[in-house]
């Protein structure tokens, strides 16, 4: 006898990465502190990938600036995953890049027996487009509702009240990163504990049917704040 | 020769598999699966049957979903038992309107979540956690302080779980289903079906469960019944599964063509041989699938070896044969009727012939007593004629006599 139903697939996580590429970004080379974060987080990516064989982390990257481009734009396999540097120049139209993002997250082509896709917002200042309209188009897909939403504010000129909006959820902040290290931690909390978390097979939903998410420890160490 | 002969049995057999992603983590089983008549795993043949799923939760704050999952379980079939088989409307199954009222009224579910929490409120008391626990340890890491209050004051929240149950009677199936989890139904033409929509809200590992507040407004109810005659029309297959089966597939063509691979091997393999080997199935799936627990539980009415429409040939055939020893069996009685009615005939006849032989020598006997009487009277007449010739004639004679007295003479002594 053999095993009934059609082929086995280990359930998609889809990672995207939402960079901020606006002039602002290349002071005080916060744009190639991005670039190195996340190229070390390749490797913890990977292994946060193995402890969970059951779970097929596809990662895929979008920059926004002078309107929004998909940086990588196919959905790749995190073993295969490779950065390619990020360039700073422009504005900051965080609403398109938005909206680019929710276009992806419509079924099809998403698939319904995904993992909640995870989101991470890096920005160190305010978006210049229409935020709301972006983030009303997300939260329009079921998937872009479920989404785990995690920011990263880099510097001191973040709006945290846009970001706050983006998280969607009041227990969980804006993750400030004031200097290099403080950044390549919080990428690396990001990408290990929120993977890990995402790949649990079920969880209760609360009141709000938001994914639970872990609480981040106090992650940033005392260096003094460059950005 | 009744035309049950080949009547194909409801059976009920399952399987619930640990996880692979569970095995890595030491995490137990967190689904529980139960069915009546008779107890999980052992086996589960006739009507009314009732299948019992549940999934408990996997994250941290849901630490003892496996007990959670084993309690919504055991209430299930305790209810149901007590309502459709032990109870009134076990034994009045026509009381259609009845089942749909408590099918559409939340009675049911509010009855089995209030349930369910005596029973995880009552060994919460009887097994508490202590506050050094690793359990709590995990809630924090997870969820913060604050769940840890949360789960103090509601620990129900500890035991959370899906709940999914199928009760089929010979007139009538309900299906009921809390939270994640997949009820399907495949027609004996290997069609699948879902006999309620999926849950646009359970997406992305999120579902309802029992212990949420108001839980009981978030169960799916559907009625299915089956009027008299149309039990053809019943499901040849209903599949229960914990949704950690429907994802291990990428679409849902992919997952429901289990409906059809189930019904072909349970027809080529009897249902017996396929339950043995539905553990092998489900850790093969969660090893190259989701990961998670998977637990299915399958209400068959197929026959081994049998397609359904040969199986309505064979008794559309047994009927006709019923129909035919019916036919014979009347004509016999019409001809026991019969020879009852010619037997009392017969004894009239035996009774009239002797009547009639009685009769025959009655009269042959008057006959035959006429003829002497006859005979007398005419010998009596003929010696009454000749006397009284014999008185007519004497004066003649007398004369005679006494002309010539020896002629007188001589005829005297003729006779």
């Amino acid at each position: 006898m053999i095993r009934p139903g059609g082929k086995l697939t280990t359930r998609p996580l889809h990672f995207i990465w939402m960079c901020d590429c606006s002039g602002s970004m290349s002071i005080g080379g916060k744009i190639q502190q991005l670039n190195n974060a996340i190229r070390q987080s390749i490797p913890l990516m990977r292994d946060a990938s193995k402890d969970n064989p059951n779970a097929e982390v596809l990662v895929r990257a979008i920059k926004f600036a002078d309107g929004a481009q998909w940086h990588i734009s196919q959905p790749t396999p995190v073993e295969n995953f490779e950065w390619t540097d990020l360039v700073a120049d422009g504005v900051t139209d965080m609403g398109k890049a938005l909206s680019m993002v929710a276009e992806q997250l419509k079924v099809p082509p998403m698939g319904d027996r995904s993992l909640p896709p995870v989101l991470v917002l890096i920005t160190d200042g305010q978006p210049t487009d229409d935020f709301g309209s972006g983030l009303k188009k997300l939260m329009e897909q079921p998937w872009g509702k479920k989404a785990v939403r995690i920011a990263i504010a880099v510097g001191q000129d973040v709006d945290y009240e846009v970001l706050q909006k983006f998280i969607g959820n009041p227990e969980l902040k804006p993750l400030p990163a004031n200097n290099p290290d403080d950044l390549v931690k919080q990428i690396k909390w990001v990408t290990t504990n929120v993977v890990n978390s995402v790949s649990v097979p079920k969880v209760q939903a609360d009141d709000n049917m938001r994914t639970p998410v872990p609480i981040p420890d106090t992650v940033v160490d005392s260096s003094p704040n460059v950005w | 020769m009744g035309n049950t002969l080949y009547t194909p049995q409801w059976r009920c057999i399952g399987a619930s598999v640990l996880g692979a992603s569970h095995q890595r983590t030491n995490l137990p089983n967190q689904d529980a699966i139960q069915w009546y008549p008779n107890e999980y795993p052992n086996l589960c043949i006739g009507l009314p049957l009732i299948l019992a799923v549940s999934d408990g939760h996997g994250s941290p704050r849901n630490f003892r979903s496996d007990i959670g999952a084993k309690a919504a379980v055991d209430t299930a079939i305790r209810v149901f038992r007590e309502l459709f088989v032990e109870g009134d409307l076990g034994k009045e199954r026509k009381q259609a309107i009845a089942i749909k009222d408590i099918a559409q009224s939340l009675w049911l579910p509010q009855t089995l979540v209030r349930d369910w929490k005596q029973a995880v409120q009552k060994h919460w008391q009887e097994n508490p956690v202590p506050d050094t626990s690793l359990e709590w340890q995990r809630v924090v890491d997870k969820d913060g302080e604050k769940a840890v209050t949360t789960i103090k004051k509601h620990p129900e929240i500890a035991y959370g779980a899906t709940l999914l149950v199928v009760l089929v009677t010979d007139s009538f199936i309900l299906y009921l289903q809390l939270g994640d989890g997949d009820i399907l139904c495949v027609d004996s033409k290997s069609r699948p079906t879902r006999p309620m929509q999926p849950d646009p809200r359970l997406i992305a590992n999120e579902t309802t469960s029992l212990c949420m507040s108001d839980a009981w407004k978030e169960f799916q109810i559907e009625l299915h019944q089956y009027p008299q005659g149309e039990a053809d029309k019943m499901p040849a297959l209903i599949l229960v599964s914990t949704d950690g089966y429907a994802n291990s597939y990428s679409t849902e063509e992919e997952f429901i063509r289990i409906g059809h691979d189930y019904l072909r091997m349970i027809r080529e393999e009897g249902t017996e041989r396929v339950g043995r080997k539905l553990e092998e199935f489900l850790q093969e799936t969660s090893s190259g699938g989701s990961g998670d627990d998977i637990t299915l539980g399958i209400i068959s009415r197929v026959e081994y070896g049998y397609k359904d429409e040969e199986l309505q040939r064979m008794n559309s055939l047994a009927k006709n044969v019923s129909d035919f020893d019916s036919k014979i069996g009347h004509l016999g009685s019409r001809h026991n009727s019969l020879s009852k009615r010619v037997s009392q005939q017969g004894h009239v006849l035996i009774v009239a012939f002797f009547l009639a032989i009685l009769n025959i020598a009655f009269s042959s006997l008057l006959l035959f007593r006429l003829n002497q009487l006859e005979q007398q009277q005419k010998e009596f007449e003929t010696k009454h004629h000749l006397s009284v010739s014999q008185v007519q004639q004497s004066p003649q004679n007398t004369q005679d006599k006494f002309k010539h007295p020896n002629i007188g003479q001589k005829k005297s002594q003729k006779r």
